[in-house]
């Protein structure tokens, strides 16, 4: 292609949609093949232009609401710098104040709001001052995320059983206990178990006693108030305990309650109804 | 009247999702078309799109110029698409290559993977350019801007990509 290059600059030209042919190039391109089929090539993609077939705008609207799932936790990030820092500033102050006054240790846990509740909320915050004068400050963020779904659903009693034995504020796990009791799952189930048996509120053990006392035949449920009846001194949940292993088996509980009275000579509760009794109701 | 794109750049940065939201409404299609046209396959198109948008949102603040961020998110994707590139190439002796019937829209898809295969073989700046080109339709001038280079050396690369492509094509 030795005197190609004498026509680049204008084939580049015409490529580019800038320039046309004129009588030399024709002349050029009778003699070329090269020119030609690049030129042909041209004018064969040139009307092309036609983009790929699209996928739908649903395909679009279900990719972009991926993406904007996966970026939400790093939203904060991007806000603006004020506004970034004002909460960071906010609880270090706290803290600060904290430290002077005696109160507050060292690495001290407070949950606080994000400039933009409904995108995330910051918790486990942890401070640190550097000698240089920087501070190191530790966070988790947390996102709220709604949908509607079955109790059937088993995120729903995948999350009532973390709620049931968490860290909730106490009326936030009775109410989602009142939902756990209509809810038949298994983790719920050992939720409760282990609220009633070992939740350091009276309250939550409580509650956790009277829904399971509801449950149907189910060995770990009573296993669970055999140990209540052994160690608990609360009356309900001896009560509760009682109604279930009578209707569980009454056999069962009357050998249990003579094996009671006679490792522990006054019981703290005998039974309201004889076992006897109870069965013949039933 | 629409908003500008410095507009939603600037609406994105103080933590508008929705802004966000709309960015991605106004190039999704741009994206996924050059994507298109490096791999030839829908799904893969589809998650480069993806990709690009997550990249866009995560490194949005060290764009210089808002009102240039259609070239810049036009970079991201060459950018994404290039580095897929090297990790199919890495992948290709493990992978059983795809029905094309599966992948696509029918005629339009193995036209589109015809396509893809021809400009694989251009470096993928070289491709760029004639995806911008012939594809999206841009003028030289605002393919200079997106490959950052003078209309001259855009102009120079068609003519060696058309050049070499024109010689696998005869």
């Amino acid at each position: 292609m030795s005197s190609c290059s004498k026509y680049q600059h204008q084939i580049e030209s015409i490529l580019a949609g800038q320039a046309g042919l004129d009588a030399a190039l024709n002349r050029h391109l009778t003699i070329c093949s090269d020119c030609k089929a690049l030129l042909a090539l041209h004018q064969e993609w040139e009307p092309f232009m036609e983009p790929a077939t699209f996928p739908t705008e649903a395909s679009f609207q279900a990719m972009r609401e991926r993406v904007l799932l996966l970026v939400s936790q790093k939203t904060s990030k991007l806000t603006s710098q004020p506004n970034l820092w004002a909460p960071f500033l906010l609880a270090a102050a706290a803290l600060a104040l904290g430290f002077f006054a005696g109160r507050v240790s060292f690495e001290q846990r407070s949950t606080f709001e994000s400039p933009n509740p409904q995108l995330a909320s910051y918790s486990n915050l942890s401070y640190r001052s550097l000698p240089n004068g920087d501070v190191i400050i530790g966070y988790d963020i947390t996102t709220t995320v709604e949908r509607v779904t079955t109790e059937q659903d088993p995120i729903i009693g995948e999350i009532l059983a973390q709620t049931v034995v968490g860290d909730d504020p106490l009326n936030r796990r009775l109410e989602a206990m009142n939902v756990a009791g209509r809810i038949i799952d298994p983790k719920v189930k050992h939720a409760l178990i282990y609220a009633m048996r070992s939740d350091g509120d009276g309250a939550v053990r409580l509650k956790a006693s009277s829904l399971l006392s509801e449950y149907d035949r189910d060995h770990d449920v009573r296993d669970a108030f055999i140990e209540v009846l052994r160690h608990e001194e609360n009356a309900r949940m001896r009560i509760d305990a009682m109604d279930y292993l009578s209707r569980f088996d009454a056999g069962q509980l009357e050998v249990l309650m003579q094996e009671l009275e006679t490792a522990q000579p006054e019981p703290l509760l005998m039974p309201i109804r004889e076992p006897s009794n109870q069965s013949n109701m039933q | 009247m629409a908003e500008s794109d410095s507009q939603i750049v600037e609406k994105i940065l103080s933590g508008d999702t929705t802004a966000f939201d709309e960015l991605m409404k106004r190039y999704q299609r741009l994206v996924y078309s050059i994507a298109m046209n490096y791999v030839g396959l829908v799904d893969d198109a589809m998650d480069i799109t993806q990709m690009v948008f997550m990249t866009t949102f995560k490194k949005l603040k060290t764009v210089q110029e808002p009102a240039q961020i259609k070239h810049w998110i036009i970079r991201v994707t060459y950018n994404t698409c290039a580095s897929q590139a090297r990790k199919t190439i890495a992948m290709s002796s493990l992978e059983v290559v795809a029905d094309p019937q599966d992948q696509g829209h029918g005629d339009q898809a193995i036209h589109q993977q015809t396509l893809s295969k021809l400009l694989d073989q251009l470096n993928p700046k070289h491709r760029l350019a004639i995806i911008l080109k012939y594809i999206e339709g841009y003028p030289i001038r605002e393919i200079a801007d997106v490959l950052s280079c003078s209309e001259g050396n855009v102009k120079n690369m068609l003519y060696r990509s058309m050049q070499k492509l024109s010689a696998i094509a005869q």
